[in-house]
């Protein structure tokens, strides 16, 4: 097998300097058989083109091309804006009839409202930490008696485990509004109201804006 | 990953870097539609049609692709270069088939470059050779070759083909150039 010039390449890419080219086709005259092989290995590139030619008009054929996007006229560009512009107005005025009517309504508020922890407590189910955190399981379970409807239970266990100083702030926070959504829902509005009075005093917490805005209500 | 160039020489120089870069560069040239229209316009008034026009504006993309990465490619506007070489294929195709006198269209005369066709692309007879050394190539080295020749690093060619490392590729791509070098001095007498 032949060994290849190092100069072969480049001479056949045309990367060589002038004053190296002149060299290069000197040598080739000296010696007929780098000549040879520098016919061979420009053929040899030829049929490597055309590989790459034909794999490339493949690939084209099968590309989409974009054909030019016509522009709508201005009219229909007004009638659909208008179509979307009286949609918005029924979405605004539902949700307006909707919010007023929730206003109205405190039990179903407490039911929308109640803060859902349950999906933290499944992402850490298999933290043994739980164990140790027994307070935050049965907060969790008061969630779920509330979910069940049975709000009388649901009160007791949120009492219970408020009490027992074990929950976190943030905990404690939550299980502030929701022994008020428990009081909503078993329609004693008077104590719902004493509490909000009473977390409004907390300007830090959570619930702060919330109740504020649902003893305007109430 | 560029894929939309500012100018020729970005597009110049993503053909030359191969792998997804020239991709993006070819792609972004077929897709361009202006000169693409007038490619299209070109051939209808030379009785062709859409099909005809497709066909040249690939085929002059292969030619630019080729001459970029061969580094033949004198500069100028990539477009202009295009439509130049589509026309100059048109023409080429016309006078084969015998379908216009050429003599007798001097517009469609004065329309070509002075690329010449016949340089331009291989003669079917040529083309047959070359596709016969290839075959008996066998794919893998095909593959290794055609990788190799659009600048494809040796790690890249090595993770493409799964062979063990990029010292393997290297082996691999020279034992194939000398094989298709061989090829090449079996078939060149019957070019």
């Amino acid at each position: 097998m032949e060994i290849p010039h190092p100069n072969t390449e480049k001479y056949l890419k045309n990367l060589l300097s002038p004053s190296e080219k002149i060299a290069f086709e000197k040598l080739m005259n000296e010696h007929p058989q780098l000549a040879e092989d520098v016919t061979n290995e420009k053929l040899a590139l030829e049929a490597i083109d055309l590989l790459i030619a034909d794999e490339l008009r493949a690939t084209l054929k099968n590309t989409p091309r974009e054909e030019p996007k016509l522009i709508p006229l201005k009219k229909s560009n007004f009638r659909k804006w208008s179509i979307a512009a009286s949609f918005l107005i029924l979405i605004a005025a539902a949700s307006y009839v909707f919010t007023s009517q929730q206003d109205l309504d405190s039990e179903q508020f407490a039911h929308n409202n109640i803060v859902l922890v349950e999906e933290d407590i499944a992402t850490r189910g298999d933290d043994s930490s739980l164990e140790i955190h027994a307070t935050r399981k049965e907060f969790v379970q008061a969630q779920l008696l509330f979910q069940q409807g049975k709000y009388q239970e649901a009160l007791k266990l949120y009492q219970s485990v408020y009490d027992s100083n074990d929950l976190s702030p943030e905990d404690k926070d939550i299980a502030d509004w929701n022994i008020i959504m428990c009081h909503l829902k078993l329609k004693s509005v008077a104590e719902a109201k004493t509490l909000l009075q009473e977390l409004i005093k907390d300007q830090n917490h959570y619930y702060f804006d919330q109740s504020r805005l649902l003893l305007d209500k109430l | 990953m560029k894929d939309i160039f500012q100018n020729d020489s970005e597009i110049v120089s993503a053909i030359k870097s191969g792998g997804l870069h020239r991709n993006n560069a070819i792609s972004f040239i077929y897709k361009n539609q202006k000169t693409f229209s007038r490619v299209k316009h070109f051939i209808s008034s030379w009785k062709g049609n859409s099909q005809d026009a497709e066909d040249i504006w690939i085929e002059s993309i292969l030619v630019l692709d080729r001459k970029i990465r061969n580094d033949e490619y004198d500069g100028g506007n990539i477009y202009g270069f295009v439509f130049g070489i589509s026309k100059g294929l048109w023409r080429n195709k016309l006078k084969k088939s015998n379908k216009m006198d050429l003599v007798e269209e001097p517009a469609l005369m004065d329309s070509v470059d002075e690329n010449d066709p016949e340089q331009l692309f291989q003669t079917n007879e040529r083309i047959a050779v070359l596709k016969k050394m290839l075959e008996e190539l066998g794919e893998e080295c095909q593959k290794i070759l055609n990788l190799w020749k659009l600048n494809y690093k040796m790690k890249e060619i090595a993770e493409m083909l799964n062979l063990s490392s990029d010292n393997m590729a290297k082996k691999k791509k020279h034992q194939c150039l000398q094989k298709l070098k061989e090829k090449a001095k079996f078939f060149k007498s019957q070019l």
